[in-house]
Formats: C-alpha cells, sequence, structure tokens
C-alpha cells in the first residue's frame, strides 16, 4: 500500500519538482547554452516587486470583501439567501481569465459596453488597467473560497460567545470589535494567505490585464521566457523556482494558522439569531458585481454576430453556440475530450488523495512525509509543471512514451487537481472513525464489507463534493493544456484559445459559456444530491469542502 | 485493519490501472505511417489539409496546432528527442532561425520552385506554403470612409491621437517582422517614428489578437501592423473591419513549410509538403484566406488587389540576424 502511494506521488510531484529544481541548479540539463542573463535583472526584480504587490493587495481585497460577506450571510441574511450564496460562488467556477476578458471589455474606453457606462467609464478604465484592478478581479475569484472557510468556521462555533456578550451588556459596535473580529482573526488570516499564494500563481489576469499599461509578473514572465523566440527554458526555470520558493513560504504561515484555528467544520451549525437587515444588499450586490456581470459580458460576446456593430438585436445569433455544439464540430470534440479528462483526472486525483488522507492518520513519521510532499505541490505553479512535465517524459532516459499523449494531459490534470481532492479526501478521512472499523470487525464484516458498507459510504459525501469540483476545475485547466497539448488533441481551453487567436472570438466566447454551463450544472446536481437527505446538510460544500 | 487497508488498496489500484490502460491503449490503431505536423496556421485549414492528404495517401497525420512562439518553444523544449515531421510557421525569420539551428532538411523540389510567385521564391533549404501580409487595419464604423489613414505616416497625426494599437513584435512574430522589415527601409528614422507613435499614444497590448480586441469592440479605431488574415477573417464574420495596404508599401510574409531533418517519416513528409503545394492544396489555403504561394491560385476576392500593393524587397538573412538586438531595444526604449 504505502510502496504504490509512494510511487504514484514520485510520479505525480516528486519528478516534476525534481526536474525543476536540478535544472534550476544546473542549466545544461535544461538544453540551454546560455547562461540566460543576470539572475538580478531590473526586470526580474519588478516582476517580483508586482507578484508581491499583486498577492498583498488581492488578499487584503479579499480578506475584507469575504469577512463582509460572511458576517452579512450570517446574522442579515437576504431573503432567498441560498440563492445569493449560489451567486457568490459564481465567479470562482469561472476561469479568471475570463472574468479578466470580460472586465477588459467592460473597462476599454469606448467599447460597445463601456459607451453605455457614462461618467463611469473613465475611471473604470484607469482602475481596471492597474495593479489594483488586477488585484481586485484576482480577489473576484478567490472572495468565494475565503468565504466559505469564513462561513464554516462560524458555523462550526455558533454565535455563543456573541450572545454571551450582549447579555453582559456590550454594544453591537463593540461586541464585533472585540469578540467576532478576533476570533475570527486566525481563520481571516489563513484565507488570506492562501488568496495571497493563489494571486502569485495567477496567469490568465495579469497576462490579460497587463500589458496596457506594461506590468510585468513573475508567471507572465515564465511564460514569456517560454514562448517568445528564441525561448529561454533556463530563465523559465529560474524564474519559476523564485515563484516555488515564495509558494513555499507562505503555504507553510497558512498551515501554521490552519492548525491554529483549530478548525471544526463537521459540527452542526449553531442556528444564530437572523433579522433581514441592509447589511443583507451587501451580498446581493456583490453577487451580480463580481459574479453576475462579468459571465453576462462574455455571455453577450458569444452572442453578437459581429463584435463591431454592437449591442443591436438584429446583431444577435447563435450561430458561435452552433459551431461549438454542433455533432461532429471541432468544439464538440474539444468539449468530450475535456470532459473525459476532467472526469478521469479527478477520480485518480481523489483515489490518490484518499489514499494519503488515510495513510496520514497512522501518524507514522513517514506518512508525514506524504503531507510534505504534497503541501509542495500548492505551491507549484500551472506553468512550472508544464515545463517540468516535459523535461520528466520527454527525456530521452524516459522508456514510458506519455509525452505528446493524451495522457500526459492526464497526468498533468491528476498532478493539478491534487490538492484540492486532498481538502476533500482529508475531510472525508475524518469521518471514518475507528470506532465504526473496529465495531464492524467485531461484529464479523469482512475487510471488503467494512471498505464498501462503512468506510465508502461515510466518506461519500465529502468525495463526491470534491469529485465535482475538481471536475469543474479541470474542465477549464488552461496553462498545462496550452503547453502540453498533443498533436490531434483539442480541449476546451485550446480550443478557445485558437479561436481567439485567429480572429473568431464569438465562437471562444461561446465555448467559454457552454463550459461554465456544464460546470454549473455538476455543481447544481451535487447541491440537489446533498439537499436530499437533510442530515448531511446543504451546507457541505461550502463547510467541510475547503479547507486543507 | 491490515486487510481493510488491502482491500481499499486493490480497489484503487484497479481502477487507477482501468484508466490508465483506457489511455494507453484508445490511439493504439494507427496507420502505417503516421506524419506529425505542429502549425501555426488557421486550424480548420490544417485540418481541411490533413484530411484531404490522409485520403489521397492512406497516411495518417497527427496534427498540432497552435502560435510560431508556442511551436518554437515546444521545438525546443523537446529538442532532445524531437517528435515533430513538419512545421509549418506564421513568418519567414522564425523559419529561418530554425534552419540556423541546422534542424531543417533541405527540400525544395524545382516543380514547386517554378509555380512560385517570384516574391516568395527566397533563399532558404524550404518552400514557402502561403504567404501573409500586415496592413493598417481600421473599425470603419469609428471612422468614416474620408477619416481613414493610407500610410504608416498618418498615424502620427493627431487624429489618430490614443486611436492605434500595434500587436507586441516581442509577442507576435508578425509584428516583429514588421518592426525589422520597417527599420530596413527606414533606418534611424524608423525608431523615431516608433518614438512617435508612442508619443501619439499607442499601445502594445499583446499578440495580434490581443491587439485587435479593443479595436473590435471600439476602443480604438485603428490596429497598425495587423495580420492580414486574422482581420479578414473578423470581417467575413460581419464585422466592420477592413485592410488598407499602405502606400509605401508593407511587409508580404511567406510561411514556411519545413521537414525536420531527424523525421523517421521522410518519404510521407515530401508528399506531405508536395500536397501543400499542389492546386489542391493551395485552393484550402486561399479559402483560409491566405495569400496562395503558387501563380496560378488566387486569392480570395475579400483581398484588395495584390498585383497593384508595393511590398517591401527586404533582405530576411539581415532581418534573422537583427532580430534579437532590435526587439530588445524595441522593449526598452518604445514599450517601457
Amino acid at each position: 500500500m504505502r510502496a504504490g502511494l509512494w510511487l504514484a506521488l514520485a510520479v505525480l510531484v516528486i519528478a516534476p519538482l525534481a526536474a525543476i529544481l536540478l535544472g534550476a541548479a544546473w542549466p545544461p540539463l535544461l538544453g540551454a547554452a546560455t547562461s540566460g542573463g543576470n539572475i538580478l535583472s531590473p526586470a526580474l526584480w519588478m516582476a517580483t516587486r508586482n507578484s508581491l504587490l499583486l498577492g498583498a493587495g488581492t488578499s487584503v481585497i479579499t480578506g475584507a470583501v469575504a469577512l463582509a460577506l460572511a458576517l452579512a450571510m450570517e446574522h442579515a441574511a437576504p431573503p432567498g439567501a441560498g440563492f445569493w450564496e449560489g451567486l457568490l460562488f459564481l465567479p470562482f467556477l469561472s476561469a479568471p481569465y475570463l472574468l479578466a476578458l470580460a472586465w477588459s471589455a467592460l473597462a476599454l474606453p469606448n467599447t460597445i459596453f463601456s459607451r453605455h457606462l457614462g461618467m463611469l467609464a473613465m475611471p473604470l478604465g484607469r482602475f481596471v488597467f492597474s495593479l489594483a484592478g488586477i488585484a481586485f478581479i484576482t480577489a473576484t475569484h478567490l472572495v468565494p473560497l475565503v468565504y466559505a472557510m469564513l462561513r464554516g468556521y462560524l458555523s462550526g462555533t455558533g454565535s455563543r460567545y456573541e450572545l454571551a456578550a450582549l447579555v453582559h451588556g456590550l454594544s453591537r459596535r463593540r461586541t464585533f470589535l472585540r469578540v467576532t473580529l478576533p476570533r475570527l482573526a486566525v481563520p481571516l488570516a489563513a484565507g488570506m494567505l492562501l488568496a495571497f499564494l493563489a494571486a502569485v500563481e495567477e496567469f490568465g489576469v495579469p497576462a490579460i490585464l497587463g500589458p496596457y499599461t506594461g506590468l510585468s509578473v513573475l508567471t507572465t514572465t515564465v511564460q514569456s521566457d517560454l514562448d517568445v523566440w528564441p525561448i529561454n527554458l533556463a530563465g523559465a526555470v529560474r524564474t519559476a523556482t523564485l515563484l516555488l520558493l515564495l509558494g513555499v513560504f507562505a503555504w507553510s504561515l497558512y498551515r501554521r494558522f490552519d492548525r491554529a484555528a483549530g478548525l471544526d467544520y463537521s459540527r452542526p451549525r449553531g442556528g444564530p439569531e437572523r433579522r433581514v437587515g441592509w447589511a443583507g444588499l451587501f451580498p446581493v450586490t456583490w453577487g451580480l458585481l463580481a459574479g453576475v456581470l462579468p459571465v453576462a459580458v462574455i455571455l453577450t460576446l458569444a452572442l453578437l454576430r459581429a463584435e463591431t456593430s454592437g449591442l443591436q438585436w438584429t446583431n444577435l445569433t447563435l450561430s458561435h453556440f452552433a459551431e461549438v455544439l454542433g455533432p461532429d464540430q471541432r468544439g464538440f470534440r474539444a468539449l468530450t475530450t475535456s470532459v473525459d479528462l476532467a472526469f478521469a483526472a479527478s477520480m485518480l486525483s481523489l483515489g490518490v488523495a484518499s489514499a494519503v488522507a488515510l495513510a496520514q492518520r497512522s501518524g507514522r513519521r513517514s506518512d508525514q512525509a506524504l503531507d510534505l510532499v504534497t503541501t509542495l505541490l500548492n505551491a507549484l505553479p500551472g506553468v512550472v509543471l508544464a515545463v517540468a512535465l516535459v523535461l520528466v517524459w520527454n527525456a530521452p532516459w524516459n522508456p514510458v512514451p506519455l509525452y505528446g499523449h493524451r495522457g500526459i494531459l492526464l497526468l498533468a490534470y491528476t498532478t493539478v487537481l491534487l490538492p484540492l481532492a486532498l481538502r476533500y479526501a482529508k475531510t472525508a478521512a475524518a469521518r471514518v472513525t475507528p470506532g465504526f472499523i473496529v465495531a464492524s470487525r467485531v461484529h464479523g464484516l469482512s475487510g471488503a464489507a467494512v471498505t464498501g458498507r462503512i468506510a465508502l459510504p461515510l466518506m461519500w459525501p465529502p468525495l463526491l463534493a470534491g469529485f465535482v469540483i475538481a471536475f469543474a476545475f479541470g474542465l477549464r485547466e488552461f496553462v498545462t493544456s496550452v503547453l502540453l497539448q498533443p498533436p490531434g488533441v483539442d480541449t476546451v481551453s485550446t480550443f478557445i484559445f485558437n479561436q481567439a487567436q485567429q480572429g473568431n472570438r464569438g465562437a471562444a466566447m461561446a465555448m467559454s459559456v457552454v463550459s461554465l454551463a456544464v460546470s454549473l450544472a455538476a455543481v447544481g446536481a451535487l447541491r440537489l444530491m446533498q439537499r436530499r437527505p437533510a442530515a448531511r446538510g446543504a451546507a457541505l460544500l461550502r463547510a467541510e469542502a475547503i479547507r486543507a | 485493519m491490515i486487510s481493510l487497508k488491502q482491500s481499499r488498496t486493490v480497489w484503487l489500484a484497479m481502477l487507477m490501472a482501468m484508466l490508465l490502460l483506457g489511455y494507453a491503449v484508445g490511439p493504439a490503431t494507427r496507420a502505417a505511417t503516421t506524419l506529425t505536423v505542429y502549425a501555426a496556421d488557421p486550424a480548420e485549414m490544417d485540418q481541411q489539409l490533413a484530411a484531404a492528404f490522409e485520403k489521397q495517401t492512406g497516411n495518417d497525420v497527427e496534427l498540432w496546432v497552435s502560435s510560431t512562439g508556442k511551436v518554437l518553444a515546444r521545438l525546443q523544449a523537446e529538442q532532445a528527442n524531437p517528435h515533430a515531421d513538419v512545421v509549418i510557421l506564421a513568418d519567414q525569420s522564425a523559419g529561418l532561425a530554425l534552419q540556423s539551428l541546422g534542424v531543417v532538411a533541405t527540400y525544395r523540389p524545382r516543380a514547386a520552385l517554378e509555380r512560385l510567385r517570384p516574391a516568395l521564391n527566397l533563399s532558404s533549404n524550404f518552400l514557402p506554403m502561403g504567404a501573409d501580409t500586415v496592413a493598417i487595419i481600421v473599425n470603419t464604423q469609428r471612422l468614416p470612409p474620408g477619416g481613414r489613414p493610407r500610410d504608416w505616416d498618418d498615424l502620427l497625426t493627431a487624429a489618430y491621437h490614443d486611436q492605434v494599437s500595434m500587436p507586441n513584435p516581442l509577442l507576435s512574430g508578425t509584428a516583429a517582422e514588421f518592426v525589422l522589415g520597417f527599420l530596413q527601409q527606414r533606418g534611424d528614422q524608423g525608431w523615431q517614428y516608433f518614438a512617435r507613435l508612442k508619443n501619439n499614444g499607442g499601445i502594445w497590448p499583446g499578440e495580434n489578437e490581443a491587439a485587435l480586441s479593443p479595436v473590435q469592440l471600439g476602443s480604438r479605431s485603428v490596429l497598425m501592423a495587423g495580420v492580414g488574415h486574422t482581420a479578414l477573417e473578423a470581417k467575413v464574420q460581419g464585422n466592420s473591419l477592413d485592410l488598407i495596404l499602405p502606400a509605401s508599401g508593407t511587409l508580404l510574409i511567406p510561411r514556411p513549410i519545413m521537414i525536420l531533418s531527424s523525421s523517421k517519416q521522410m518519404e510521407a513528409a515530401r508528399q506531405f509538403v508536395d500536397f501543400v503545394l499542389s492546386d489542391a492544396g493551395q485552393e484550402l489555403a486561399a479559402k483560409a484566406l491566405l495569400i496562395p504561394a503558387v501563380r496560378n491560385v488566387g486569392a480570395e476576392s475579400i483581398w484588395p488587389a495584390l498585383d497593384r500593393v508595393k511590398f517591401w524587397v527586404v533582405d530576411w538573412d539581415k532581418m534573422a540576424r537583427d532580430r534579437e538586438a532590435t526587439l530588445k531595444r524595441f522593449d526598452s526604449d518604445v514599450i517601457h
């Protein structure tokens, strides 16, 4: 068991990490003859600075908005709270590069959209194309993640401390400042670090919005090193190592906060006293601004016959959707390939993650090392992973011809999804307490029966939630797909990339809408399934899910 | 406990084995010869070319379509173990760069050379499969017929202040060639031109598509040095865009098709190149709005009359030599 698990991790995680670190230490390994310039070049220094600023800005915005949302939903939820909460998760499901594309269509001066914004257009344009704007848009994508963490924490602990404070005569304001804020500080810090990490690794948003003002960050530097002739593999790997170090640093801090918080998401909701208040307007506004608005822009672009003709009824068409959904079309094949890949990779990553999570419970030192290995993965950006996978799987000494074959994408997706899968698997494993196992063995169940009839049913709900979320992420996976795409294989993201590049943006946008709809349908189905057994609670996705 | 874990292991292992097996066995049924083609082209055209070639010869074609930068990057990442047999790139100097690495096998059959457009018969050890040009692309809703630029220098006037978008030559191969060709025409005055363009509010938002986007959305009215067929494709889709080929001339950009010397399918690779340059292949290229490489197949009628256009005479080898230094200077002096 252990040997198999280590072997799986060696293939998925250790080999690519080793390739990167070796390549950084010894560039000739990368086939790079030149040293690739000075390590402390001004451009790299600027990119590092911008990455750090972007991370910090994103984490502050994400923290503030998520805190306000969690408190508002907890204490003054608007009517139809379930619907609005679902809406809050919309930007988390749409790819960050799509959000960036939508905001740039809104914010460029004089576009078919911004012409309708009047006075707002100018300041919006200045904002969106600045570092602050990039941070804001990245934050809209990450807010749901941190919101889920805070909300899970609030549900777990209930509001008894606040009640006690109020009973003892503290004003509401002082209760908030002296009780609520301090007790939320630790989970908030954990969430903000997670946002910092995600923002530093984000590629799509700065790649789309940065060039207008000449901003580059570490991830876009890696990309242009890899993508522009003459390519600089050594430089890319060096920058990637810098990113990896940043990631490891932020992640180790995060783990400390996460442990200190001692979050227990599995306890039932405390049932705080609820009242409808003005604060309830905030989740509604945010859901519309961060979720509905960008998706509406993308949908509009997908429906326009010609972008230049603007928003008119006569300029609307469904033909781009026919291009994507028509049977035997390239778009449809790309969609089915992505669905296949996302499906298989989510299963695989959840399988490996479950094995890791179950093994970790033994407490043995070698099993703790599993945790360290999978933790490193959190700090590995997709661009770096793609380079590493080429280095490992296209090496002349490697006898397995996976590179240039669909399998390389399966491998890449599995690795990309592993950290996400691990969060769910840990929650799932925590549900299988030793007492259950011992009791069923005492009553004469065989090992297989214990697995099939006790362990799996217990682990099932979080694993299912994890599967759906991992599937949605796999469906839109961008960075490794574009860099590793084998000949003859198209995925959703490479289709979007190629269509947009050849002057057919309508089809690209239509594909974005379709893939978002598929993810939404999957998540919607999950919520319905979770609602059935009332005891499991609709809060499962939210509360149990996003925890390391 | 132990047997529980064991059974779980077996269960997981079986699942994984099944999935992996499915992936490994999937494409096992292959034709006798499988040709791998990496192309920076309109994807539909490549697919049509591949399908027609498969039908004619019974060979299989595995196609990977991306941008020139990504194709080159991939070739370099794979250099220890090359996969491609045939490579099609979107610009001549990228082809020459690949040639200078010594990885391109010479293939220039006389039959094909005799049919080439004279302007496309350049010294290299590969053939062009077609050509494209860079032009001034205008949003016709933003600019009335009388207000459209006619030449590069018009874009420096106050009428086009904050109106010009251009692909970043560091990210777009065709824009890089435009800059290099333009500098060969104008020398140091070319550098002054770009400085003045920047002062006039010019932007370089990214690859060709990223630069076209603000023009399509109406935020800017002019795309400078935009790729011809992409803009025409958007026009065919119904966008109010038009192509202006400047009076002082522009660059005709051959799109190289080459066979890698590492190919183990030389014969099939040559057949593929022959097919792409045949009338049937060239008509597919014309349909994709490229300029056909051979004389007897004309460009689509959406193109302006090409025989009246002035194309610059440039030294492609010098352009390839100057490329790195020029782009570095463009990045530091113009963009930043």
